[in-house]
């Protein structure tokens, strides 16, 4: 029968290895997902006009290192994407900082999370909002980790395996001078 | 009478003092290239070494970074005094968060291009050497008695001139337009009579002669992309391979877009900054227009086609809150594509996808 020919067995077997590694690949990053966790800690209240210090933390919950692509948080140096909404009483506030066209990343682009551990940085948001009007303030994380991986890094854009970062929102309250 | 002579000494032993300080901190300069023909940066290594045994701490805008932000260097030609052409800031005392510390045989090296900052309009040959002399230059990591700290601090002796002179090099430097002078004359020799391209971040001249390529490139591309929108009606491979389908609110936002940056190209003050050093291609402040700042991908990347400096600037020109407001929804041609597909709401929101439909390589219909 020509079915069962050597042709035949190998396409069967190149589809099987595809099959298995795009479902692989499609597990592994749901699990790299439910690894990940993220927190972002706010004072309860900040005056108008000073520092607005944001504490934000990466933790691995998983068995796995993790090397996690830095862009779109805090956790690179400098401000070069509006991956925090934040709401005010007048509002979503105006991004003040950058926006950068990337290129490949290098390795230095990324920081890896030992099992357990965490990656964390305090930032001020005075740097690139204004809060200038007194009262509650909501801020949520609105953007992606544009890669985060188990292999080898640095990746080309094109390897990238982009990752939805659920960070609970916190509030806090902007005060007037007395 | 008495008195009087106390403070002197005082005065003495303090300069003696903050000068043997200055004196463990050394500044050496070497130069990249021997000569230096007329596009060429003129390239400076600056090495600040603490040869001290105490910790040393400097006011940092007396170490160079980038562009040169103070006449920190002696120039002559032939005996005369080189004039210094770059900005004069005007500075409060310096914090502690002004000041660079070294520690004892710490080094730190910087480079630093003269040619944008002194005016060496004649060939010659040039001597340089790193000189500054300010009350403001070191840091008081010394502490000092706590009995006199207040007293010190209070007297005209703590007002001391500390000076930091590095050896002295030459090198043969062909002359150049000066590029501050001739702001005025780079202006002029853009693509239209009210735009106009401006520099900042200590561009050297042969940057500026690829920036007005990649300015003039991008308004072709600007251009192009207008009249090819005013040309469609509905989808075509073009537009719906980087925007999604080419509804009538679709294309009347994307052809609003490219007016826009056209708009920009045409009749806007540019100004292009060339400071940073990061890897990237390049980054704007999106309530900042028309300031865009370019960095190391930039310089490498091919004039036109995918990714290219005229594609860039049309990435870099849709952010602006003025223009388009894009933002990086996905980086890189495919997940561009693949952005159309699955949300072509924000990937007619996404400045990759407005650079790669105005490259539009290869080439569709």
């Amino acid at each position: 029968m020509q079915i069962f020919s050597f042709a035949w067995a190998a396409r069967c077997f190149c589809f099987l290895i595809f099959f298995s590694y795009t479902a692989f690949s499609f597990a592994s990053s749901l699990t790299i997902k439910n690894d990940l966790h993220c927190r972002i800690t706010v004072p309860a209240t900040v005056r108008a006009g000073a520092a607005v210090s944001v504490k934000f933390e990466l933790f691995n919950h998983g068995r796995r290192a993790l090397n996690v692509l830095m862009w779109n948080t805090p956790i690179e140096a400098g401000f070069f994407a509006p991956y925090l909404s934040i709401t005010g009483p007048d509002g979503e506030l105006e991004y003040g900082g950058a926006m950068m066209k990337r290129g490949a990343p290098e390795r230095a682009d990324y920081a890896r999370i030992k099992p357990g551990g965490t990656l964390m940085k305090t930032v001020n948001l005075a740097e690139i909002y204004q809060f200038n009007r007194a009262g509650r303030h909501n801020i949520k994380y609105v953007g992606k980790l544009f890669d985060v991986t188990t292999e080898k890094i640095p990746r080309s854009l094109e390897q990238h395996v982009a990752i939805a970062l659920n960070c609970p929102d916190v509030a806090f309250d902007v005060i007037l001078k007395d | 009478m008495l008195l009087r002579a106390i403070f002197a000494i005082a005065l003495i032993c303090a300069s003696f003092a903050s000068f043997a300080r200055s004196n463990s901190l050394s500044v050496n300069l070497s130069l990249a290239d021997r000569a230096t023909v007329s596009d060429q940066e003129v390239m400076v290594d600056v090495v600040f070494t603490n040869n001290g045994s105490t910790p040393l701490s400097i006011a940092k805008w007396f170490v160079p970074e980038g562009a040169l932000e103070g006449d920190l260097f002696l120039l002559s030609r032939d005996g005369k005094k080189v004039p210094y052409l770059g900005p004069i800031i005007k500075r409060a005392a310096p914090s502690a968060q002004d000041m660079i510390t070294l520690a004892p045989g710490e080094s730190i090296t910087r480079s630093v291009d003269i040619a944008g900052m002194y005016d060496l309009s004649a060939s010659g040959e040039y001597k340089m050497q790193y000189g500054v002399a300010s009350s403001q230059l070191l840091g008081r990591t010394v502490p000092r008695q706590a009995t006199d700290s207040k007293r010190f601090a209070e007297s005209a002796a703590d007002v001391v001139m500390e000076s930091l002179m590095s050896n002295e090099v030459a090198t043969f430097v062909e002359g150049r337009s000066n590029p501050l002078a001739s702001l005025a004359a780079d202006k002029s020799a853009v693509l239209s009579a009210k735009s106009s391209i401006a520099y900042s971040g200590s561009c050297s001249a042969s940057q500026k002669s690829t920036l007005t390529s990649a300015v003039a490139a991008a308004s072709n591309y600007a251009n192009t992309s207008v009249s090819y929108l005013s040309g469609i009606s509905g989808n075509t491979p073009r537009f719906t391979t980087w925007f999604g389908s080419a509804t009538s609110s679709a294309l009347s936002e994307i052809r609003t877009d490219y007016t826009k940056i056209k708009d920009a190209l045409d009749n806007k003050s540019l100004v292009l900054d060339c400071s940073c050093k990061q890897s990237y291609y390049a980054y704007v402040y999106p309530t900042q227009p028309y300031k865009v700042y370019l960095c190391r991908a930039f310089w490498s990347a091919p004039m036109t086609g995918t990714d290219s400096k005229a594609g860039t600037l049309i990435h870099e020109l849709s952010h602006f809150n003025v223009i388009a407001g894009t933002q990086d929804n996905a980086y890189g041609q495919s997940a561009a594509k693949a952005l159309a597909i699955s949300n072509p709401q924000q990937a007619r929101d996404n400045a990759d996808s407005h650079e790669y439909f105005s490259e539009n390589t290869p080439s569709q219909q």
